[in-house]
């Protein structure tokens, strides 16, 4: 009873210390949801996943748009192919290349397919746009434009910023078994025509920012770049129709020759 | 720490988590073009199959939990201000959700570590608010209350 009696008459001061406690729980909770916000907020300020084409000055070089110029892995005889254009020193681009388009390559673009993936240079003005596509279109020249693709993205942050980064791509040439002479020997404007014909290329379809994605012909909406999974749900639409119309073909020739 | 206490720290790890859960799914719908990930494989481990269970992907469903232990440590919170420790509906019902989220963050750790041989700090964060919140929960005092005779 005592015991009671006394809870009674301690109720007022744990009242006051509830309300004090309850004010720091609500401005505990105030203050996560105004850090949440703005947290997402904040990753928000990129959602634009491409960076925006700007002005390149190639309209003096004479090179016409070339649907050729790309560079391409798989199957030539691909029911799907996907074209991308992209900029070395993009920082987007690196971002798509540096899990989700290496991914969905090399699940779906090796050597046996089932996809075609061509890779189209769409300089933008960074410094070093065209010295960074020149080093690919050399790498090329060697067969071995893909590694030299990944590792450019892999160590954007190391070229992008020097005015002079010819060394360090000669550097990377070594690292992935080119010849260092030869590669050096390429370095010159003997590239530039494809290049800027990609470039080209890529403006007579519209691309006006890197990356920008079309899978047979179809413009990828620019908010699934990122999503690995929303990609390849479209190879797979696409694989699935040239399947479909495939079959519907050869029951169609079936029917004629009948 | 009173359950009081318990429940209001519940409710402020909870909504660490919704905020969490929400930046994955906003990443899912395309919101986001990529992760911040650090050296993390949190694109390896968004991308894998396990990403979706039941069709829904796992962040919406931490979200969906988040939610639910959010409101339920919130309202039952405020049971125990006015009903005193007779209250043990809030308890219960943590103690379930709590026991349900911890089994099925350990089995998504497990398929990282085990199968997929990456991780997203995103879903280890979440792991780590899991436990928390279960230990909060503590759903073995849940059923020690439940097991006691009324009165």
């Amino acid at each position: 009873m005592s015991k009671k009696t006394g809870k009674q008459k301690a109720r007022p001061a744990p009242a006051k210390a509830k309300s004090g406690g309850n004010r720091t729980f609500y401005m505990v909770l105030a203050g996560i949801a105004v850090v949440g916000v703005g947290a997402l907020l904040y990753a928000g300020r990129d959602s634009e996943s491409q960076s925006p084409a700007t002005p390149f000055s190639v309209a003096d070089l004479t090179a016409d748009a070339d649907a050729n110029a790309g560079v391409a892995l798989g199957p030539e005889d691909a029911a799907v192919t996907m074209i991308e254009f992209a900029d070395f020193q993009c920082p987007h681009c690196r971002n798509f290349n540096g899990l989700t388009g290496r991914l969905l390559r090399q699940n779906y673009a090796g050597p046996e397919g089932p996809i075609r993936w061509i890779s189209y240079d769409f300089p933008l003005n960074f410094t070093n746009s065209i010295t960074s596509a020149l080093a690919g279109r050399c790498a090329e020249a060697q067969g071995q434009f893909w590694r030299m693709h990944d590792l450019l993205f892999a160590r954007q942050d190391e070229w992008g910023p020097d005015s002079s980064p010819k060394d360090k791509f000669l550097r990377y040439a070594e690292e992935t078994g080119l010849d260092r002479g030869e590669f050096e020997d390429c370095f010159d404007e003997r590239h530039l025509t494809q290049i800027v014909a990609s470039r080209k290329y890529g403006d007579e379809l519209g691309v006006n920012a890197t990356p920008t994605l079309f899978l047979n012909g179809e413009r990828i909406p620019l908010n699934t770049h990122g999503s690995y999974q929303a990609i390849e749900g479209l190879i797979q639409e696409a694989l699935a129709a040239s399947a479909a119309s495939a079959e519907a073909a050869e029951a169609s020739g079936q029917e004629t020759a009948e | 720490m009173t359950d009081v206490r318990r429940g209001q720290a519940t409710v402020a790890l909870a909504l660490i988590g919704i905020f969490l859960s929400l930046y994955l799914v906003l990443y899912r719908m395309g919101v986001y073009g990529e992760l911040v990930c650090g050296s993390g494989s949190c694109e390896i481990v968004q991308a894998s199959s396990f990403s979706v269970f039941l069709g829904v992907p796992v962040a919406a469903w931490g979200l969906a939990w988040y939610l639910g232990v959010f409101m339920t440590a919130l309202l039952g919170s405020r049971s125990l201000d006015t009903e005193g420790p007779d209250a043990k509906w809030p308890g219960l019902m943590l103690a379930v959700l709590a026991t349900g989220g911890l089994a099925f963050s350990a089995y998504l750790t497990w398929i990282e570590i085990g199968v997929l041989h990456a991780i997203c700090r995103w879903c280890i964060g979440s792991a780590v608010l899991t436990v928390l919140i279960f230990l909060g929960a503590a759903p073995w005092r849940a059923l020690r209350r439940t097991r006691m005779p009324a009165g």
